[in-house]
């Protein structure tokens, strides 16, 4: 009962932050000058922190490494979200257990808590949603609830852990509820880009701001922006020349959110990647056809902008695209 | 005797305590006030973000620089709340089957505007994104056409470009199959092109198909956001709920005082069967009847409360059927608005890169001017002068400076699109009476006609009947500007119709204390659905660019401000009819 009485005085507070924000907005647009912050720009900083419970952090870190949660001990939330190397295990796509093989390119785990949705298709509408996908699913971890729960009681360490934060201790709910908030957790912030939106001018080179200023002029900024550029809407892939009849073979995990709609607008619709971490975690797109950056762009001039540019443009798109990636303690730099 | 008593008096209390045992329950105060205050929060609520959520979704269609993440914050709130909604005990076997389906159409509504908004944002990106591009790669191409040559193909593409122009302007059946046949057209002898414009040319086409699809596709998704509307759907489900949470509490108290007075009726029976415990069970009895009463007036406390409580939220419900309505003019403006300024928009963008070369052209001039000054040999001078006229003819045609005059009357047309958008709101926003004088409705008839001329098609027959009017106080401007409304309306439906014999005939007689005036036309005629709504702001059936909506609302409520009323008389097929009243009020100088 409390719990609902917070949300719905939260919904109140969200709608006058709204009102706030609009008037803001007027105030504040295009006033940005020398050493102040770049206010109205169609990305936004990610923010210094983030609220999460500590906690509940730290149990989901736990839970995120342990292998248990897979059918056979093999395989972990890390094995292929390894944080060290950006989020993701830079493979076309992951092996779960046995060796299977996934059908789809694994996203980084960096930022997801700043999307809309989750999976590529967005069949997720949480966190916590999402989590339910891997562990059961039979060429990831293969698992089942119950089995989980039995693994993590028999564990000495759990249990105390549990009963700490959730009164009712080791549950299907509880378990992902940690994950999801040890994901929140994973923010990337202090990007040299977002040192440059906050007044910084010197934090990005001549080739780096350029490469930004084609980002917008050339219409990449259409789906990918706001603070995780990119991850707030569906784009259809080959959105003006058809990728997919070129590349042929085309499999289920092509259709994208058709296969959760039905609805013939979705057809090859995903949801728009965010670019934050893109430096370092290659290959891309969803087939993990493109092996470098540069391959990625020139495929989203071919079927998304349906237009040519010059290589050098290419190059400072690329450029600006790797001062996105921001700091975690726990990646390697 | 006593020891029978006695018994009588044990067999009492055990009889009243099982009595009283085995009612326990349904003498317990009812649950369930609370879930129902909270369930009602919450469809005011989802009511409530609904409408900021088509707001903001406006807004990014509408800002320049915007981005989605403000419409995609919404998401987790709205969720919450339907996952709230769609589980509690709205859901429950106890509420009857209307209410709960009127809760699923109200949760449906709020999906249905997700998936709108959805589609929105997708076809917003490409339609953005090619709107912007096609003007330039015309003007690329045409000039590279030009320059090998070939005017013919270039102007071909220019055509295209034009028919880009015509769909986005008025995105009807007509400009979009002209459209579509030339592209296809243009696609079969994409070969017959030179090999180097094949490519960028093919771009060309696929962004223009593409931008067919999706404007089309992005204007129905935009209506939707602005139109699907949770909030009368939420209202029908609150009354509903209302009733029905009432009706089941009625039902209970009624039951708890059924349960009351058999517990009563036993224990006088079980009184009667024990005389020598009379006294006692008379007591009980009493004990009894005292609990009654104040459990009867603490109901009706907690249904008054309630009832407080409703009539409270009230100002809840204006400000969200305000921000509905804002949501509505915010779509329609922007609607009307943003097709012109599109236009606007990629014309001034080729004016702009013109204006670069013109500029180019001028400074070279100036080092051309410096250098005859100069340079005494003729044979020079020659050349430079001959390179300064190839410049000059490159220029032009890259410039596009044949076209100038053509871009730039289209744009004057944007701008006069939004003048007139922009006149009408101000018109209908207008809180300030124009200057109030007695009048002859018969000038205001004519000048009205005059100032619609342009819209009347030229074989109209116009008759006017308006014989020994009175004169009428009020203000003369805002008549003709309710005359002129109602003609131009007529004049659109008797163009609609095409009939070879059509007509607007205006009369005005007095009438038991009024001025009746009536504008008929011979036009289509509006069906009963339409009729109902023509009078609301914002209502239009016809194309963007020709109508705001506004036009018949401005009608209403200059006519009720001068004390009268409108009516409207129409057959389907034969034409409409519109009437208005104004009161005749004594002139002075007739007396």
């Amino acid at each position: 009962m409390t719990q609902e009485k917070r949300s719905t005085s939260n919904t109140r507070k969200a709608l006058l932050r709204h009102a706030a924000g609009l008037l803001f907005g007027l105030v504040a647009a295009g006033v940005a000058t020398a050493g102040e912050p770049l206010r109205n720009e169609p990305i936004k900083p990610i923010p210094l922190t983030v609220e999460v419970d500590e906690k509940k952090v730290a149990l989901g870190r736990l839970l995120f490494h342990d292998p248990q949660l897979s059918k056979d001990n093999t395989i972990s939330c890390a094995s292929c979200h390894s944080l060290k190397t950006g989020g993701v295990d830079r493979q076309k796509v992951s092996t779960g257990i046995q060796g299977r093989k996934g059908n789809i390119n694994a996203p980084t785990v960096f930022n997801s808590g700043l999307l809309f949705r989750q999976f590529w298709d967005g069949r997720a509408e949480t966190l916590e949603e999402q989590v339910d996908g891997p562990v059961q699913n039979p060429v990831e971890m293969g698992s089942q609830w119950a089995n989980v729960l039995a693994k993590l009681y028999d564990d000495p360490k759990y249990p105390g852990l549990f009963k700490e934060i959730y009164p009712d201790g080791i549950k299907r709910k509880n378990v992902k509820n940690a994950i999801a908030e040890y994901e929140h957790s994973l923010i990337t912030p202090n990007s040299r880009f977002d040192q440059y939106l906050r007044g910084d001018e010197s934090a990005i080179n001549e080739q780096e701001r350029q490469g930004y200023e084609l980002f917008k002029s050339y219409g990449c900024i259409s789906c990918h922006q706001g603070m995780a550029v990119g991850g707030n809407m569906f784009q259809v892939f080959g959105a003006v020349n058809s990728y997919f009849k070129q590349r042929g073979n085309i499999q289920k995990s092509d259709m994208g959110r058709f296969n959760l709609t039905g609805n013939e607008m979705d057809r090859h619709s995903f949801k728009v990647p965010s670019l934050r971490m893109a430096a370092l975690t290659p290959p891309y797109l969803h087939d993990g056809n493109a092996k470098t950056l540069r391959e990625a762009v020139d495929i989203m001039f071919k079927f998304q902008l349906g237009r040519e540019a010059p290589d050098e443009d290419k190059e400072a798109l690329v450029a600006f695209i790797k001062t996105l990636a921001g700091e975690h303690p726990e990646m390697e730099k | 005797m006593k020891k029978i008593a006695g018994i009588l008096l044990l067999l009492a209390i055990v009889a009243f305590g099982a009595m009283l045992g085995l009612n326990l329950e349904k003498l317990q105060p009812q649950q369930g006030q609370d879930a129902y205050a909270e369930n009602i929060e919450d469809i005011r609520n989802l009511q409530a973000l609904d409408a900021s959520w088509s707001l903001a979704t406006l807004q990014a269609y509408t800002t320049p620089n915007s981005d989605f993440d403000q419409v995609a914050s919404f998401l987790p709130r709205v969720r919450e709340l339907r996952n709230r909604l769609a589980t509690g005990d709205l859901s429950s076997d106890e509420v009857p089957d209307a209410v709960k389906n009127k809760l699923n159409r109200f949760l449906l509504l709020t999906e249905s505007k997700e998936e709108s908004i959805e589609q929105f944002k997708s076809n917003f990106a490409v339609v953005r994104n090619s709107i912007k591009y096609l003007p330039l790669a015309s003007q690329t191409l045409t000039a590279r056409l030009r320059q090998l040559g070939d005017q013919e193909q270039a102007q071909r593409i220019t055509v295209i470009f034009d028919r880009t122009n015509a769909f986005l302007q008025n995105p009807d059946e007509g400009t979009q199959m002209r459209l579509l046949m030339g592209l296809s057209k243009m696609n079969e002898e994409l070969m017959s092109f030179p090999e180097e414009i094949v490519n960028p040319l093919g771009n060309f086409i696929s962004h223009a198909r593409v931008l067919v699809e999706r404007k089309i596709q992005l204007n129905a998704s935009i209506n939707d956001v602005a139109t699907q509307n949770a909030r009368k759907v939420g209202d029908e489900l609150i009354s509903l709920y209302k009733s029905y949470h009432e009706k089941a509490r009625e039902k209970a108290l009624a039951q708890r005082l059924e349960t009351y007075r058999l517990t009563l009726v036993w224990a006088a029976l079980l009184a009667i069967a024990g005389l020598i415990s009379a006294f006692l069970l008379w007591l009980t009895a009493r004990q009894f009847d005292g609990r009654l009463e104040k459990g009867v007036a603490e109901r009706t406390e907690e249904i008054e409360q309630a009832a407080a409580k409703a009539s409270g939220s009230l100002v809840d419900k204006n400000l969200d059927s305000s921000l509905a309505g804002m949501g509505n003019m915010a779509a329609t403006v922007a609607h009307e608005i943003n097709t012109p300024l599109g236009y606007l928009d990629s014309n001034l963008q080729v004016l702009h890169s013109g204006m670069e070369k013109m500029q180019l052209l001028m400074s070279e001039f100036v080092t051309l001017k410096k250098d005859l000054r100069e340079t005494k040999d003729s044979g020079q001078i020659n050349a430079r002068l001959e390179n300064f006229g190839a410049l000059v003819q490159n220029v032009k045609e890259e410039a596009m400076l044949d076209e100038l005059p053509e871009i730039i009357d289209d744009m004057q047309e944007g701008v006069q699109q939004i003048q007139h958008v922009t006149n009408d709101l101000r018109d209908f926003t207008r809180k300030d009476r124009s200057p109030q004088d007695w009048f002859d409705i018969g000038q205001c008839v004519t000048s009205a006609l005059k100032m619609a001329q342009k819209e009347i098609p030229p074989e109209t027959r116009i008759t006017t009947n308006l014989k020994d009017l009175p004169k009428v106080y009020g203000s003369p401007a805002e008549i003709n500007q309710v005359l002129m409304n109602l003609i131009t309306n007529a004049a659109h439906a008797v163009e609609a119709a095409g009939h070879d014999k059509s007509s607007i005939t205006i009369k005005a007689i007095e009438q038991k204390g009024h001025i009746l005036v009536s504008v008929m036309d011979t036009g289509l005629g509006i069906d009963e659905k339409t009729r109902s709504k023509i009078f609301e702001p914002f209502f239009t059936t016809k194309d963007v660019g020709k109508g705001t909506g506004l036009g018949l609302a401005i009608v209403r409520r200059i006519v009720t401000a001068h004390g009268g009323k409108v009516f409207i008389k129409s057959i389907v097929g034969k034409g409409t009819n519109f009437i208005f009243t104004l009161p005749v009020k004594r002139h002075p100088e007739a007396e």
